[in-house]
């Protein structure tokens, strides 16, 4: 059965890991190889855009964040001068080539001031011939869905060019928000792995994305959403482009059962169910080669077996973990710890978990405190949690082995090797990561602690 | 003309320097630094400083969900993880766009029952933002109307981002903060010492099972070694521990930065007499600061006795270490990334100097060096520490290069140690690695050491320090195999292509 909780339903109280709407804009546009970022506020939210930004490095770009200078004389007689002189800098390329677009975001502070970043940036491109978007995504307005959504509107509205021609193929959008820790690693196989089931990649924004390439956007026939938010007002936007978004998209391909169905899905409305099946077999193939007859993957897969987790982080990736961790391990599951910014969001994760209740026990909690996560997690007396490296100290606090493969990429998460999560080698990932964790969860490292041989004492 | 001078940089002692740059956030400063920024903001640095209370202090954030996750980003990941900080819980009030309008009186107070209800807490203290404070939301009256409601107490900490951006400003505001979180003493322990200006350095020891020392266990060596009772180490422990700060006898001082501010406060609030010398590092720095201690606690004789056997012991790492070194110049570069540190930093200039070294500091933002008016006045003022400083424009907080200083002091490989704070250190092989170079991994952020604090404080720490110079500059002696590091942000990664390009030129 699966029991759903949302503590926090009837208040705006939060304690959750969710960056604000600039967040989410930067995120989009620093996938954008030859632009520049101008951030307009303070500097403590632009210490996390840059290190945010950082996700996007490994096999990616390096798109910088010029900050304009928002001091506490700015907030107060207004900074409109230093966005104008911060402007001009990046479009005469002070810190790179001058770029195709500067892409203007900005904080609370002068959010609330009233600082008219449209009109300064519209000012500049005027005199100095540079596009410049602007786009209002303080930290107030909403979470980094929100602000995903805001860059992207922006840039339909004022990039994207219409088109005649035949729309084919799709538009991969927001893979940051998934929610996995290694999205760089991820997106990139996800979409080798559709490109070898003969599904055609429009654009993926924004992962590598070339300014140019964005103003093809509407020559796809759909937009393969990488997050369970509502975007309405992109959606429909996109849906004056004639660019329709998928709405009942599956599950993400994290682990051989979510990818059989990812793949076989999108191939058999978008590319060659065929190729998609031959290429899965293939795929296990190659999985197969490493694991069968291993000794090491037998005793590790047996071990996991039966063994009780929690999941925690954004919906998407939380949803697909805990269906591979149940169908794929045999792992169950005991308590879905669910972040996400719409009612929209919610829904679409409670309807696919659901059927899981009819075969496994568990609760399901919508935005919860970390306290509150924290207790139920406690109380379920799990073996092992799969979130996120800010709640590591949560859960290793309370004793419980912690697995960091959600969130973000930036600050501790060590993942060097370019190999992904999703995908059927994917796989061989995650049985390595889960691995780890079994290990700090069941080695009894306190026993050899305690008992361990001390030697007698010395003689003459 | 060197590269630095033809880009607008100079050499000034630090004095010279404190007192010739305009004063922060002013048109001049601007021009002659555009873009600077500053690193964290006021919300930041105070809510992570008031989140080493543990075990019953909540802090609740006024704001919206987007600050709270620019903290916690740092406080659940590096200060947690490598500074025995515990998960730290933030609820917070979640401020939309309706709220930023309507104003958000409702939702603090919402927020502030349920942290009482649920989280049980002794202390809530709360921080407020950007948009809350700029929008006026009356915290201290939600608190007044909650008053007999909440069990807890609480207490309000103004923190808008934008007041004080500059790291030394914003950390300044904290004393008072602090200060006015604690009782008025009860009773004066006569033997009884606090230390102020931890930050991110949980209190909690190797014996209890932490796995690299922090700096607890230096002071609590320094002050019994003296026959003295370390009573309060600020900031640490939960609310009962804090708020009975006041019943120490004296205020001694870990940094400057975070202590002062604190310490200036309570000698006001309460009357607490405070000590300047801070950052114990090296023989003559540990000494100053275990003698002024002693000075104050009449134990001059016991702490001349003390100090000498720790000397004695260390006489020999000493002269090695002095060997070593003396001669080379140490060069400081202040965070490359953030530019804003230094005072830790030169703690080891000072331990330099013991040694025979020269020592300049660059990398050093200008505003965020003038903005930390407690570190120079205990560096410059009290001891008398006045090195050469590399002042300039460092648009948009662009690094010099390490090479292009060399270059400009005129120095080779084998006649600097490289130091540096933070993250992102220099590094090219070929030209400036490890292999080649001294470099001393003196990083608050990613200096872990068993058995002595990771500042470097103490005998422990001194030591440390010194068997870590050695090491660096017999490291450099290998002229070959560079670091993986050095060979990734290197253009000619290879022995065969550098050595190349060596000989063609």
């Amino acid at each position: 059965m699966m029991k759903v909780l949302s503590p926090q339903s009837d208040t705006q109280m939060r304690d959750q890991m969710q960056p604000g709407a600039f967040i989410g804009s930067l995120m989009i546009t620093s996938g954008i190889t030859d632009v520049v970022n101008v951030y307009h506020g303070v500097s403590g939210c632009n210490a996390m855009a840059q290190h945010f930004r950082g996700d996007l490095v490994p096999n990616g770009a390096y798109v910088p964040i010029l900050a304009t200078g928002f001091l506490e004389n700015e907030a107060i007689m207004g900074g409109g001068a230093k966005l104008e002189a911060t402007l001009r800098d990046a479009a005469g390329g002070r810190v790179k080539n001058p770029p195709k677009c500067i892409f203007v975001s900005l904080s609370d502070c002068p959010a609330v001031g009233g600082e008219d970043i449209e009109g300064v940036s519209r000012g500049v491109m005027e005199e100095l011939g540079t596009k410049i978007v602007a786009i209002e995504n303080a930290g107030f307005v909403g979470g980094i869905a929100r602000g995903a959504e805001l860059a992207l509107c922006k840039i339909l509205d004022e990039i994207v060019e219409p088109w005649e021609g035949k729309r084919e193929g799709i538009n991969v959008i927001a893979p940051f928000l998934m929610g996995s820790a290694n999205m760089p690693f991820d997106i990139d196989h996800m979409v080798e792995m559709l490109k070898a089931a003969g599904v055609k990649i429009n654009l993926v924004l924004s992962r590598n994305t070339k300014y140019d390439e964005l103003k093809r956007f509407a020559a796809a026939e759909a937009n393969l959403m990488l997050t369970y938010e509502e975007m309405r007002d992109f959606v429909r936007k996109s849906d004056a482009l004639g660019v329709r978004t998928l709405s009942d998209e599956p599950v993400l391909p994290y682990g051989i059962g979510n990818t059989e169905e990812w793949l076989l899905g999108l191939a058999e409305e978008f590319g060659d169910a065929e190729k998609a099946k031959a290429y899965l077999i293939e795929e296990m193939k190659k999985v197969r080669n490493i694991l069968y007859r291993s000794y090491n993957f037998s005793w590790m897969a047996s071990f996991v077996s039966d063994k009780y987790a929690a999941v925690c982080g954004y919906a998407p990736f939380v949803v697909a973990m805990t269906r591979y961790l149940f169908h794929d391990l045999n792992v169950r599951v005991k308590v879905v710890g669910l972040w996400g910014e719409t009612t929209a969001c919610m829904e679409k994760a409670r309807k696919i978990l659901e059927p899981l209740g009819e075969t496994m026990d568990f609760t399901v909690m919508e935005n919860p405190t970390y306290y509150q996560l924290g207790e139920a997690v406690r109380e379920a007396n799990v073996d092992f949690v799969i979130g996120a490296m800010q709640d590591k100290p949560l859960f290793t606090g309370l004793g419980i082995a912690h697995l960091n493969l959600a969130g973000f990429y930036y600050f501790n998460n060590y993942n060097f090797v370019p190999w992904p999560l999703v995908g059927v080698k994917g796989s061989l990932r995650l049985m390595s990561e889960i691995s780890k964790v079994v290990g700090d969860a069941f080695y009894e490292t306190e026993a050899w602690k305690k008992h361990g041989f001390v030697a007698g004492p010395e003689t003459e | 003309m060197s590269k630095l001078e033809s880009e607008g940089y100079r050499w000034l002692s630090m004095k010279e320097a404190w007192e010739t740059l305009p004063e922060i956030d002013t048109p001049a400063f601007n021009e002659m630094c555009p873009g600077y920024e500053g690193v964290w903001c006021r919300y930041i640095w105070t809510t992570t400083y008031f989140q080493q209370f543990v075990n019953d202090v909540v802090v609740v954030t006024h704001g919206p969900l987007s600050c709270v996750a620019a903290m916690k980003n740092f406080m659940q990941t590096h200060y947690s993880l490598h500074s025995a900080l515990p998960f730290g819980h933030s609820p917070c009030t979640n401020m939309d766009e309706n709220a930023v309008i309507m104003g958000g009186g409702d939702i603090l107070a919402d927020t502030l029952r349920r942290v009482d209800r649920e989280y049980r807490p002794k202390l809530i203290i709360i921080t407020d933002t950007c948009a809350s404070n700029m929008i006026h939301d009356d915290v201290n009256a939600v608190i007044s109307e909650l008053e007999g409601e909440v069990k807890a107490k609480v207490v309000f900490a103004p923190s808008p981002g934008f007041a004080g951006i500059q790291s030394g400003k914003a950390i300044e505001a904290t004393g008072p903060q602090v200060a006015s979180l604690m009782d008025p003493p009860q009773n004066i322990d006569q033997n009884g010492v606090n230390v102020l200006g931890f930050y991110y350095d949980g209190v909690f020891l190797e014996s209890e099972g932490r796995k690299h020392a922090g700096s607890a266990e230096a002071y609590i060596h320094l002050i019994e070694g003296i026959g003295c009772k370390v009573h309060r180490l600020m900031n640490g422990g939960n609310y009962d521990y804090l708020r009975t700060a006041p019943e120490a006898r004296v205020n001694a001082i870990h940094t400057a930065a975070w202590g002062y501010p604190a310490a200036k406060a309570m000698e006001e609030r309460f009357g607490t007499p405070w000590l300047k010398r801070q950052l114990p590092m090296g023989l003559a720095g540990t000494r100053d600061w275990v003698m002024e201690l002693a000075q104050f606690m009449g134990r001059e004789a016991e702490a001349e006795k003390f100090v000498r056997a720790e000397e004695a012991k260390l006489a020999g790492l000493f002269d090695e270490a002095r060997k070593h070194v003396e001669g080379k110049m140490l060069l400081i570069e202040c965070s490359r990334n953030s530019q804003a540190k230094y005072g830790e930093l030169l703690a080891y200039g000072r331990l330099a100097k013991e040694l025979g070294m020269e020592i300049c500091l660059y990398c050093l933002h200008p505003q965020e060096f003038k903005s930390a008016q407690d570190d120079y006045e205990a560096f410059v003022e009290i001891e008398g520490l006045n090195p050469q400083l590399l002042v300039g424009p460092y648009p948009y907080h662009q690094p010099v290069n390490v090479e292009d200083v060399m270059a400009d002091l005129g120095l080779n490989e084998d006649q600097c140690v490289y130091i540096y704070d933070d993250v992102f250190p220099y590094a090219k092989s070929g030209s400036f690695d490890p292999s080649n170079v001294a470099r001393y991994t003196a990083s608050v952020q990613m200096k872990r050491v068993k058995g002595a604090s990771y500042l470097g404080v103490g005998y422990a720490g001194t030591a440390d320090s010194y068997r870590g110079l050695i090491e660096a500059v017999q490291v450099a002696k290998r002229k070959s195999k560079p670091t993986f590091f050095g060979r990734v942000w290197s253009s000619t990664p290879y022995e065969f292509q550098y050595r190349k390009e060596t000989a063609k030129s």
